[in-house]
């Protein structure tokens, strides 16, 4: 892909874990991808959003109080531009269904390499005209 | 009689969970090359769990679905010269590395047993208070946490309501 698409790509980064979000956010912008914020939960992710246009939300399924499922259903009713990667260390069939039926493209299992993740963000983006 | 019955049924219980749990144990996972974890001793049933030391980072996750419960994991510390600034990003990084083997042991059971069992967000243990009057099957291993920091030990311990 080349460099000036990838630095209009907008991400959103969704984890309760810090570790994780500063890993993500690292492999997203050693890539010169365009991080528009880091969010702990779904408030901060929705009020992100609101204020921000996102191309791309990565999402921690397991998150306290409002779960990574329950907000992508919401991103995918209320923000209809913002595609989803659902992220977890849980692996099981049923949560990756779960995860893709409620509107996430695509779903990697934690701990993911910095090419699965590229690959996955490459592989959404390169699908969008607007980019 | 009865007594007799409901040991057995305990014991056999017992034997299941263990089986379950510990045919599912990574014996390493790498953390994102930050870290990685290694196993130390095998699970093995347990009367209780040592009260967490002040020089231990504590984690607890809950458990819920067709096994329920909770996993608390320590991180010792102890005699180890840790700057406050890395006691910080360790604390962080220990917290994720929980994250991750917990979900890659409950991935394999989902795949061995068809048990899916959900793992929580994981919170700080703060006091011992809540590692008293335990009520349940109780498991627990070793792994070594090796970070660029300092080679660590961890225990994990599954508490299985009955």
């Amino acid at each position: 892909m080349d460099k000036e698409k990838i630095q209009n790509v907008r991400i959103l980064i969704v984890d309760d874990s810090d570790f994780s979000r500063a890993n993500i956010s690292k492999m997203l912008d050693d890539e010169r991808y365009n991080i528009i914020g880091e969010a702990s939960n779904a408030k901060e992710a929705i009020n992100i959003l609101r204020d921000r246009k996102a191309h791309l939300a990565i999402v921690d399924v397991v998150m306290p109080e409002v779960s990574g499922i329950e907000l992508a259903e919401y991103i995918t009713e209320n923000f209809s531009e913002t595609s989803i990667v659902m992220v977890s260390s849980l692996g099981q069939e049923s949560i990756v269904i779960d995860s893709i039926s409620a509107g996430a493209s695509d779903y990697l299992q934690k701990p993911f390499t910095k090419d699965d993740l590229i690959a996955s963000v490459e592989k959404i983006v390169s699908s969008m005209e607007e980019v | 009689m009865e007594l007799h019955r409901s040991n057995k049924q305990n014991h056999t219980r017992l034997n299941e969970i263990q089986e379950t749990f510990s045919s599912a144990l990574p014996e390493e996972v790498n953390i994102y090359n930050q870290a990685h974890l290694i196993i130390n001793t095998p699970l093995v049933p347990q009367n209780n769990i040592h009260k967490k030391t002040p020089y231990e980072i504590g984690i607890s996750f809950k458990l819920s679905g067709d096994i329920s419960g909770s996993a608390i994991c320590f991180l010792d510390t102890y005699k180890q010269d840790i700057a406050t600034k890395d006691l910080s990003f360790l604390s962080s990084l220990y917290k994720e590395s929980m994250n991750i083997i917990l979900g890659k042991i409950m991935t394999k059971i989902d795949f061995n047993s068809n048990k899916n069992i959900i793992i929580s967000s994981p919170e700080f243990i703060t006091s011992t208070e809540e590692l008293n009057d335990i009520d349940g099957i109780i498991l627990g291993c070793q792994y070594k946490l090796l970070s660029n920091l300092k080679e660590l030990n961890t225990r994990i311990n599954f508490i299985i309501n009955k």
